[in-house]
């Protein structure tokens, strides 16, 4: 029993960590590169960074994140003149520039009218300028997903998993467009796919399919380890059993006994009755 | 596991089953036990039986049953997507249905539209009449913009997914300005397909004016993006094989690319993959044609190769045998609103652009776009945006140029020169020298019948007869003229905004073009008394949009003024105008079918599983009542062996 809930329920919290790692990295991949109703006048990653001059491939973060780029958009809101910035995340290990967050802050601070810093606690905070806000389109690199910059979900795992709190107090940031006004519904059209997506880091399966592989999965061992207790027990039910035909006690048998020890009483009672009155004739002779 | 064979063949529905019995005593606390498991069993039996009852389940958790449970999973996922979809169908059909009924309003406009034209042209209508006419025009044109702002769930059935706002919105004059864009709204309706379940309002009304660039031929740069190549197509990423060779020293390395973004990439992965070896070699796009990507070794010659199944060396057109450099083919980029505009025309950029810029007219507004301090084309099109002319900008469709679109549906729009070469250079000039004759005017004032002759007043007193019996295009017409005054007689296309300049240095006094048809048609007509200065132009080829909207707008003045050739030119346009129309409202019919289609077919797929699903999970009720049944006889059939089995004991008979 103890063995079963290891096995099973330990493999079950695994499957079900990776199902969530997963989900989370796929659905922010996605959702990093749409926009809301509105732009973001400041933002904080929700990932932190100890080392900012670490190439960002070597960080442990939640997401992976590879040689790419994406697209930030600085809107000014008065005109709704939008610049579009590349920033590019070079991660190809040649020529030993590849992008640390410090890089990639430096980076972001170029562009027009917005200033990217790095917080004490290692997070990447960028902030438009008075009157211009913040989108974000495009990421090839997975950079933003795996800082958790324009994310949902926050956290990596089935215990950790969150909404990102940006999004809990203003619904107007969640991505469900790509830039097209509020009907504009091309970023929720992919992120209705997401489960179906086969993921790398799934072994190319889906996350629906996981999904089914991991409850099958536990059925089945839950099912084999059932059938193993209840062969168990039936072992343990015939050694009972056995034991309980040598040992236990039968009332007949006893009663039996008890009929035997009553007449060899009966019959000593009158072996002795029989030499008290032998005794008797003797003393009144 | 211990015994896994024997295991699989245990009942897994069987929770406590009984052992065998051994040969020889019979102890009565066995007795009791057994009866005990016995009774346990059967109980849990029952149990299991009522939970099936009430419940309608074949079973509570998946173990019961792994693989039925799988099975169940999968079609539960299945039946509640589909119901979405089918939700998402019903929303579709409901907005589709309102945006049929709105254009179906728009249909009788139309015809209204064409009866007026015919009650209005030619002698039989008097003044006040027509009058009339045009009021009622104005009528259709109120009832148009009512059902352009058509709000249907609260949202703006023809604002593109600008639904917010009300999309049109009269601006004076019979003009019209949409602010809404051309997006679609699609939802799923099946997995993997989708519709759009809107039709935004250009599509509807065509009431945006366009100029779009031909190709602009954008140069190959490190920062090109490979997903922009071969006219957008881009190329599928993975290795090529590469082989440098000078004499003896042979290097070849095979380049895993399939990391590469961008041109950049491609450079630092094949330089790097040759690094530090005994032969090496050079990345870079050749200045002088930079339509590619150029290979040059350190020595010696290089050959290019696809890895067997794929085709990337070819794609990216270096694909070639051994050789001293490859330059490597067109690989023909889209334009990307990063493209810098030095880039365009294969690197030749758009000419000076200090103290210049775009004269753009729309309506009677116009302004001078200065694109000096513009890097990229998305410096560009804020400036255009920029230019309070109620513009728009962006990539062309096919991604190969630009295109310039204004929002005022029924003012006119034209792009210009400022005294330069850049609106020529964008391809977005709306007069230029291959404009066709036939194009000029087309939306008001003389038509260019074939044949003609300009008669031009010399500064000199001469008079010459230009014969353009045979000039196609504008540049024709500048020939021409430049060809019968013996060199002093020249014509080109206006400096400053558009129209054909004429210029003359044959003597000091007035220069003059008489004003037949021909002349006016070409806007030339007129008399320039200023000898040092040219006679300029008129711009006679300005854009409109021939939208539903704009064509009303002009048929009421049309009718105010009783211009019957106008009447005649609106009535051929609307006509097309409705073709167009009506194709758009057969295309949303067909989408509607779609959707029924669709519908039904999700219906009879939701029957499907759920008698699929019944089967897998639902307890068959028939089945299990009569095994409740006999699980109660069963267990009943125990007590009463319990109770009467266990009142036989010898010490009774003692």
């Amino acid at each position: 029993m103890i063995d079963g809930r290891d096995e099973i329920l330990g493999a079950f919290v695994d499957d079900l960590d990776q199902l969530a790692g997963s989900l989370i990295s796929a659905f922010n991949r996605i959702h990093s590169s749409g926009e809301g109703l509105e732009g973001y006048t400041t933002i904080t990653s929700t990932s932190q960074v100890d080392d900012v001059n670490a190439v960002l491939s070597n960080v442990e973060l939640p997401g992976a994140i590879n040689h790419g780029s994406f697209e930030l958009k600085v809107t000014n809101k008065q005109t709704g003149i939008t610049h579009v910035e590349t920033i590019r995340i070079d991660l190809d290990g040649i020529g030993g520039n590849d992008t640390s967050l410090e890089d990639l802050r430096a980076a972001i601070d170029t562009a027009a009218n917005v200033s990217a810093t790095i917080t004490t606690t290692g997070e990447l905070r960028l902030d438009a300028a008075p009157d211009f806000d913040l989108r974000f389109a495009d990421d090839t690199s997975g950079v933003l997903a795996a800082l958790g910059i324009n994310t949902f979900f926050t956290g990596s795992d089935s215990d950790s998993i969150g909404i990102n709190s940006l999004i809990k107090v203003n619904q107007n940031l969640l991505a469900t467009g790509q830039g097209a006004g509020p009907s504009d519904n091309r970023n929720v059209l992919q992120l209705a796919t997401v489960l179906e997506q086969p993921l790398d880091q799934l072994g190319g399966r889906g996350i629906e399919d996981f999904y089914q592989n991991v409850v099958s999965g536990i059925a089945q061992g839950t099912s084999a380890e059932k059938a193993k207790a209840s062969g168990l027990e039936q072992f343990r039910q015939s050694l009972l059993s056995q034991r309980e035909q040598f040992s236990g006690v039968s009332l007949d048998e006893e009663a039996v006994r008890l009929i035997e020890f009553q007449q060899a009483y009966a019959a000593s009672a009158r072996v002795i009755r029989s030499v008290d009155e032998l005794f008797d004739i003797l003393v009144s002779l | 596991m211990v015994f896994p064979l024997l295991l699989l063949f245990i009942n897994q529905r069987t929770v406590m089953s009984i052992g065998p019995i051994l040969p020889g005593r019979v102890p009565n606390s066995f007795s009791l036990g057994r009866l005990n498991q016995q009774i346990q069993k059967g109980q849990v039996d029952l149990q299991r039986i009522q939970d099936q009852l009430t419940t309608g389940q074949q079973y509570l958790v998946p173990s019961e049953d792994p693989s039925s449970a799988l099975n169940t999973i999968v079609l539960q996922t299945r039946l509640e997507r589909q119901q979405q979809f089918k939700a998402n169908v019903v929303t579709d059909r409901s907005l589709l249905g309102a945006t049929e009924n709105a254009l179906g309003s728009v249909s009788n406009v139309v015809n209204s539209a064409k009866s007026l034209i015919l009650q209005g042209v030619g002698s039989t209508a008097t003044e006040a009449e027509r009058r009339g006419l045009a009021t009622e025009v104005s009528g259709l044109i109120n009832q148009v913009l009512n059902t352009a702002n058509t709000k249907f769930r609260g949202r703006f059935l023809f604002a593109g997914t600008e639904t917010d706002s009300a999309p049109f919105e009269l601006k004076g004059a019979g003009n019209v300005l949409y602010s809404g864009n051309s997006q679609q709204i699609s939802s799923y309706i099946d997995s993997g397909q989708q519709i759009v379940n809107n039709l935004d309002g250009h599509s509807a009304f065509n009431v945006l004016t366009t100029v779009e660039s031909d190709d602009l031929n954008v140069a190959v740069t490190t920062e090109t993006r490979l997903s922009k190549l071969h006219g957008g197509a881009g190329l599928k990423s993975g290795s090529i094989d590469i082989v440098l060779q000078d004499g003896g020293t042979v290097v070849s390395r095979t380049v895993d690319l399939s990391l590469a973004e961008t041109i950049g990439d491609v450079k630092t992965f094949i330089e790097d993959s040759f690094a530090g070896q005994a032969l090496t070699v050079t990345v870079d796009v050749d200045p002088t044609s930079p339509s590619g990507i150029r290979l040059t070794p350190s020595s010696g010659t290089v050959a290019v190769s696809n890895v067997a199944g794929s085709r990337v060396a070819s794609d990216l057109g270096i694909s070639s045998a051994a050789t001293t450099q490859i330059s490597g083919g067109d690989l023909n980029p889209t334009v990307s609103i990063h493209t810098r505009l030095a880039d365009l025309n294969n690197g030749t950029g758009i000419g000076p652009t200090a103290g210049t810029g775009l004269l753009i007219n729309v309506g009677e507004k116009s302004a001078v776009v200065d694109v000096s301090s513009a890097v990229t084309v998305q410096d560009l099109f804020n400036e255009i945006r920029l230019a309070g002319l109620d513009l728009d900008a962006g990539i062309s469709a096919d991604g190969s140029g630009i295109s310039i679109v204004s929002r005022l549906s029924g003012a006119e729009l034209s792009i210009g020169e400022n005294g330069g070469g850049i609106a020529t250079a964008l391809g977005i000039r709306t007069l230029t020298a291959d404009t066709l004759l036939s194009d000029l005017n087309s939306g008001a004032g003389a038509q260019l019948q074939s044949g003609g002759t300009l008669e031009i007043t010399r500064r000199d007193g001469s008079l010459t007869s230009v014969d353009l019996s045979v000039a196609q295009t504008v540049q024709d017409v500048i020939d021409a003229i430049g060809s019968v005054g013996g060199g002093t007689l020249t014509a080109s296309l206006n400096a400053v905004g558009n129209g054909i300049s004429i210029s003359d240095t044959s003597g000091t006094g007035p220069l003059t073009v008489t004003g037949n048809d021909v002349a006016v048609a070409l806007g030339v007509a007129g008399t320039q008394t200023n000898s040092t200065a040219d006679l300029v132009g008129e711009d006679v080829h300005k854009k409109k949009s021939d939208g539903l909207i704009s064509l009303l707008t002009s048929l009421e003045q049309a009718l105010r003024i009783g211009d019957d050739a106008a009447l005649s030119r609106i009535s051929s346009q609307v006509d097309a105008e409705a073709d167009r129309f009506f194709q758009t409202l057969g295309e949303l019919g067909v989408r509607a079918q779609t959707l029924e289609a669709v519908e039904n077919r999700l219906l009879d797929d939701e029957i499907l599983i759920n008698e699929d699903l019944s089967q897998q999970f639902d307890a068959d009720l028939a089945e299990v009542l009569s095994n409740f049944v006999a699980q109660q006889q069963v267990l009943q059939a125990t007590y009463q062996v319990a109770g009467q089995g266990f009142q036989l004991s010898l010490l009774q008979f003692l």
